[in-house]
Formats: C-alpha cells, structure tokens, sequence
C-alpha cells in the first residue's frame, strides 16, 4: 500500500539517505522539509500517512515541533515518530514521555529503515 | 501537487546538485519478489555511495570544525566552542553509521559525550579528543564499503 513520509529534519544527508531508503526499498513517496516551522505546514497540507521528526534542529527543535503538531486541528492526529542520536535513558524517557508513537535511532540502516517505521506504526503491509 | 514556497525550494535542492537521482527513479527501484528485492537493495546501496561521494566533502569539513573547536578549547577553553564541538559531533555520530561507518559513530559519540561532561577537560581528555578526531578523518578519507555499501 502507498504511504505518504514527511520527513522533517535540519540535517540534508539524514533527509537525503532516509528518502533514497523509503522510496526505493518501500515505494512510499516522500515529502520533505528542512524545519520545524515548515515542517508543520508542509504536514497540514500534504495530509502524510506518518512524520519522521528529528529532535535536534535549531529554532523549534523536534519536541516543540511535535506539540505544535499536536495543538494544529490538521496535524494532531499524524502519528510522529521521533528521530535522535541521542542514546542516554534520561533522553529516551523524556522524549516518550511526549506521547509520540515511537522513537527511531540515528544512525539508522537504510536497508531497514521502511521496517523500522512500518513496525512501529503497526503497518502490516 | 501545489508545493508551499520553503519546500518547494527543498524539493528543487533534492533533485539538483546533492540528489544523485530523482525520486521518480528511486520509485521505478519498487520490487515485489525476493529477487527484485535484493536487486532494489543492491540498487540501493549503489545511490548510497554515490550520495557518500558527494556528501564526503561536507563531512570532511565539520570534522575541520570539530578540530577546530577542540584547538580552541585548548588555548581559550571557551564554552562557546565547546558546544559548537559538541553540536557538530552529535552531527557526524547521526550520520556516519548511516554510511556505513558505525565506528565513526561510536568516535564522534565519544566525542560529543566527552565536550557534554559538565566537567572542565582535562589535557588527557584534550588528548583524547585529537585522537579521535583523527582517527575520525582516516576513517572517513578511507571510507570502503562494507557488507557491500
């Protein structure tokens, strides 16, 4: 089945290997944006299947982003997945203490990243 | 598909000078058998070291950043650099192992835990730091490509 992927994230070789890995390996299409600010746009109008949101970005960082998805009508009910390179516990409690609907790791494998988010998000397909 | 103007602008800077391929061709890479599986893998992998190719020059130059966050700190010890260091080693531990060097992610982890410490460095954490950042430059100099990425 097609799924739409917004990935957000401020790094450009993060948002280049994870689009290469979902469209080749899963055939998801994939939508881009390079901030939080954008990213929330971009989310409320391409209506994606699921959000791929970086922690770390400058300006509104991926926490802020999240709850600005959450408060925006059009957003709230995306699920997002966070992405980090941050491995300590304390990070990993906050950041599922947000309510996200899960937490991917940097670095990621492209070959298993369409897996990683599929099982997730409880994908079957 | 309308675009709004930040991303049509991102989409424009994908599929130019750092996007190796369009997304329509990674699309066409779809697969449904076990073979065509493996060969959208393969296909995969082949993108990705092409993408490592024109993205090397980058890396190389924030790992010049990182050393020279880390010659800083040993003349002013400024917070400032410390966290530019910190920031940028964050940066390549994210990335690296996604190329296929989780060496360089365990390195600059180390490093960015390291310029996190609360704590004032030491000359023995200065050390250590140098060395890891070249040993950071060697492996990404020499990058090759394991399990065939």
């Amino acid at each position: 089945m097609g799924r739409r992927i917004l990935i957000i994230d401020d790094e450009d070789d993060i948002r280049q290997v994870a689009a290469l890995s979902l469209e080749t390996i899963a055939g998801w299409d994939v939508v881009l944006a390079n901030s939080g600010a954008l990213g929330v746009e971009v989310a409320a109008k391409e209506q994606p299947d699921a959000i791929l949101l970086d922690v770390m970005m400058p300006e509104m960082d991926g926490p802020t982003t999240f709850l600005k998805l959450q408060s925006t009508p059009q957003t709230a009910n995306i699920p997002v997945l966070l992405l980090t390179a941050k491995v300590q516990g304390s990070d990993q409690r906050r950041f599922a203490g947000l309510g996200v609907a899960g937490i991917l790791f940097k670095p990621f494998d492209p070959l298993l990243l369409s897996k990683q988010v599929s099982d997730a998000l409880g994908w079957k397909d | 598909m309308e675009k709004l103007p930040g991303q049509a602008n991102e989409e424009s800077s994908r599929k130019t000078a750092s996007d190796p391929v369009t997304s329509a061709e990674r699309r066409s890479l779809r697969s449904q058998t076990p073979q065509e599986q493996a060969e959208s893998q393969r296909k995969l992998n082949d993108l990705l070291a092409t993408l490592w190719e024109q993205r090397k020059g980058i890396l190389l130059e924030r790992l010049r950043v990182l050393k020279e966050s880390i010659a800083d700190l040993e003349t002013s010890g400024s917070a400032e650099s410390r966290k530019r260091g910190a920031e940028t080693a964050h940066k390549l531990a994210g990335i690296l192992g996604t190329f296929g060097l989780p060496r360089g992610t365990d390195l600059a982890r180390e490093a960015e835990v390291t310029l996190e410490r609360p704590a004032p460095l030491e000359p023995a954490d200065l050390h250590r730091l140098h060395g890891l950042a070249d040993e950071l430059g060697l492996l990404i100099d020499h990058r090759s490509l394991p399990n065939g990425r």
